[in-house]
């Protein structure tokens, strides 16, 4: 049975798995690789997920979520300003919900939406049986983030073997495939986080020495910054900017970005909320001068992880650029600049994280393909990229596990009571490299009681924390004197409990059929009312190009189809559409012809035409 | 020890008759475990290179698939030996490990502290106060020309700790005293390095 290779991005999705000893990027049935991360809804339910999805988020933003990446693990009050700007959400206790198309999704459900299209895509390909997966993470995600990932394969019916950082799943496909070794720089600047990682390949074993990022930084800033620019120059407000105008910016900066790529120059052209267009035309430089902010806070996590790693940009044997964002001459530019050297260019920025979870899915395989081949069989050495601790008197934190330490990882940390007679101690566990506790993220408490009542200090607790191979902390607590202890499996402190994710996925596989039977009928429905009403129109129209016989045939067809939208049966409602479209095909030719030969500009000749291309060819609905 | 598995005697990693892994051996100090001399001079690469050889064969992503206790054992195998690497790779920790193994801990509170020498305390109290009285336009080159001073210190006391410590030098005391004030340069060398921005790697 294979294991897929999912990464599961901000502004893009793929799935890869290794095939004949060779790690591959798995299409969709359009030949297309990249799934948008674009989940659209209506009418309470999830009905299109990627390009279908996309295509129309510009016409009705709020049926749609994009970017759902940003918040992952979030609370209301973490995600940041630019991602709320386009969706509302609501804080549903420890829940956060997204508010789309009638419906209030949790970004768990919603990424559970993105990884059930690819697992169905890499279900087709390989023939059934996929349960097992690896998924990556920007290697900046904290624990919380990191659980919501986990939730959301479980609930798209996957099995996760593994959460790979970004960066180190781009090092696997890259070094495996050069079969190069040295030391690297792996600059990984997504559509919505930024990562930095330092690896020593060597003897088969891919070491991380370090690594630090920024969690809310993308090529999705870059595109902000630029439709704002853009926006001020039109004369509108950004402040004041309603969601879709803002997504139109937005999706035009996408566009202008992506264009100066290739080209010296492009141009920015907007669609105003007057219907007027705004253009405008942008040069490389101009793009480069723009991004500049964006870029340079990119610089600070690059010189931390250095530093941790203990080495100097000579030290390195090359930068490796990951995620779309680096095709843009300008960050290729402020890199080289960076570690003065050009970046390597010679891999695919959008596919090597993929191949890289591939890599590492395959080698967590019982029947592993790459630890059979020479040079395959490599190991992956893992750190944690944010520090463990606890909390003291006066709320400091002490750290317990250091960021970019190796895993697994253990340390034990004494503590004594701080009180005459002190029977019991509470245990903070938190994540992060501030001093305080209110700025590091709150992981778990818990109360170690029973400790034997002695003079303030007289008490000792040795508190372990233990981190595995998957990244997965478990602390314990212990009085020495008699061996009293207490011990949890860290859990975030708010999201979603692996036993709600549990709960939401029986519910899901207990309903499926009837979710499933739902979308069927919905989309069965939708359909028919877009042949009824303009077939309705035409009637009124041009009624004079039908005999009465032929009239009452369209009508009848048209009755009965109505009949069975206020059923149940998607398939009736399915073939009378269909029944409908063959009866009144004779009366839409009619009318073309005599809008052609009218030659007459107000018999919109555009419209008929959509209407045809409006009625459904085969069944009409589809999955 | 007998192997779990099998019950033949093992004294290593994995049993020579059934190749079970074992757990880790308690008896062992961070140099036994990691296979390399047990002396403060070692050769970086050759420590890391001691390190990955011995992941490779015990790491838990080699026993993803095998029964529960092999899987614990590896992670316990798996995580000594980063423990290992992290205390040995690191100079000053890997000196005082060694003093540790000769019964000094130089971290250790209450009555076994390491009582830092009148002299040196002076000295760094001079070299805060120069610090804090640092301003004006060259304060930040005037920073980074302290860091470099502190840290060309730091690598001299260091060398010297350890020359001694190969050497067999009996002065537990000296000794952990030279740790204590490198650890307490150490500190130093921290607090003066700042972040300033992009291009500056030092």
């Amino acid at each position: 049975m294979k294991a897929i290779g999912i990464d599961l991005g901000t502004t893009n999705s793929l799935v890869a798995v290794v095939q004949d000893g060779v790690p591959t990027t798995l299409a969709d049935e359009a030949g297309r690789v990249l799934l948008p991360s674009v989940v659209a809804y209506r009418d309470g339910v999830a009905v299109d997920v990627g390009h279908e999805a996309l295509a129309a988020a510009a016409a009705n933003p709020h049926d749609t979520v994009m970017s759902v990446k940003r918040f992952m693990g979030r609370t209301k009050a973490e995600v940041d300003a630019e991602a709320l700007a386009t969706h509302e959400v609501k804080q549903d206790g420890a829940v956060l919900r997204i508010l789309a198309g009638g419906a209030c999704p949790t970004p768990v459900e919603v990424s559970a939406e993105i990884l059930r299209v690819l697992r169905a895509r890499a279900v087709r390909a390989l023939g059934g049986g996929v349960t097992k997966a690896v998924i990556t993470v920007p290697a900046y995600f904290d624990d919380t983030q990191r659980n919501a990932t986990r939730q959301a394969g479980m609930l798209a019916g996957l099995d996760v073997l593994r959460l790979v950082n970004e960066p180190t799943a781009a090092a696997l496909a890259y070094g495996l495939e050069k079969q190069k070794e040295g030391r690297f720089a792996v600059y990984d600047l997504g559509g919505g986080t930024f990562d930095i990682s330092i690896l020593h390949l060597v003897d088969g074993v891919f070491e991380v020495l370090a690594t630090a990022g920024d969690t809310r930084l993308g090529g999705d800033d870059i595109d902000r910054v630029v439709a704002e620019a853009m926006l001020g120059e039109a004369g509108v407000d950004v402040e004041a900017a309603d969601g879709a105008l803002r997504r139109r910016a937005v999706a035009a900066a996408t566009a202008v970005k992506i264009a100066l790529t290739d080209a010296e120059t492009a141009t920015y052209a907007l669609e105003l909320a007057d219907g007027g267009v705004f253009t405008r035309a942008v040069d490389r430089a101009e793009l480069a001068r723009l991004m500049a902010p964006v870029l340079r806070r990119t610089a600070g996590p690059c010189k931390r992880a250095m530093a941790d790693a203990g080495l100097k940009p000579a030290d390195l044997d090359g930068v490796v650029l990951v995620g779309g964002s680096t095709r843009a001459p300008a960050v290729q530019a402020y890199v080289a600049e960076l570690f003065g050297r050009p970046p390597l260019g010679d891999i695919d920025p959008d596919r090597v994280v993929a191949l890289g979870a591939a890599v590492q899915a395959d080698l967590l395989s019982v029947d592993s393909e790459l630890r059979l081949i020479e040079g395959g069989d490599v190991l992956l050495l893992d750190v944690i990229p944010l520090s463990l601790g606890l909390e003291t008197m006066g709320g400091v934190v002490e750290k317990v596990i250091h960021r970019n330490s190796q895993i697994p990882a253990s340390r034990a940390q004494q503590f004594t009571t701080f009180q005459d007679g002190q029977t019991g101690m509470d245990i903070h566990v938190l994540q992060g490299e501030r001093e305080l506790v209110e700025d590091c993220r709150s992981l778990a408490r818990f109360r170690l009681t029973g400790i034997p009542p002695r003079p303030a200090g007289a008490a000792r607790v040795a508190v372990t924390f233990q981190v595995d191979a998957d990244g997965i902390l478990h602390v314990k607590a212990r009085e020495e004197e008699t061996g009293v202890e207490q011990s949890v499996r860290v859990e975030p402190s708010h999201g979603l409990s692996d036993a709600q994710v549990e709960q939401m996925l029986q519910a899901s596989l207990d309903h499926a059929e009837e979710d499933v039977m739902a979308r069927l009928l919905r989309t069965a429905q939708v359909e028919a009312e877009r042949v009824l009403m303009p077939l309705e129109r035409a009637l009124s129209d041009d009624a004079d190009l039908l005999s009465p016989e032929e009239t009452a045939i369209i009508r009848e067809a048209m009755d009965d189809l109505r009949v069975a939208t206020k059923g149940t049966d998607h398939r009736a409602i399915q073939d009378l559409t269909e029944m409908l479209d063959r009866v009144s095909a004779g009366f839409a030719q009619r009318r073309m012809e005599r809008a052609l030969a009218a030659g007459l500009r107000d018999v919109r000749v555009d419209d008929l035409e959509s209407e045809l291309a409006d009625a459904p060819v085969g069944g009409g609905a589809h999955d | 020890m007998n192997c779990w598995e099998c019950g033949a005697p093992v004294a290593a990693m994995f049993c020579e008759g059934c190749e079970a892994i074992q757990p880790p051996d308690p008896r062992l100090d961070h140099f036994a475990r990691l296979g390399v001399e047990h002396r403060f001079e070692q050769d970086p690469d050759a420590l890391a290179a001691a390190h990955r050889t011995l992941q490779r064969k015990v790491h838990p992503d080699r026993f993803a698939s095998a029964g529960d206790r092999p899987r614990r054992f590896s992670m316990a195998q798996a995580t000594a030996l980063n423990d290992a690497i992290r205390v040995l790779r690191d100079p000053l920790r890997r000196a005082e490990y060694m003093l540790h193994l000769r019964g000094r801990d130089v971290g250790a509170e209450g009555e076994g502290r390491v009582q830092l020498s009148p002299a040196f305390l002076m000295e760094i109290i001079e070299l805060r106060e120069a610090v804090d009285e640092l301003n004006g336009p060259d304060a930040h080159t005037e920073r980074g020309r302290m860091a470099r001073e502190v840290a060309a210190r730091f690598e001299g006391m260091l060398a010297e700790l350890g020359r001694r410590l190969d050497a067999g030098d009996d002065d537990l005391d000296a000794m952990a005293q030279l740790a204590a004030q490198l650890r307490y340069l150490r500190r130093v060398i921290d607090e003066l390095q700042v972040d300033d921005g992009p291009g500056d790697w030092t």
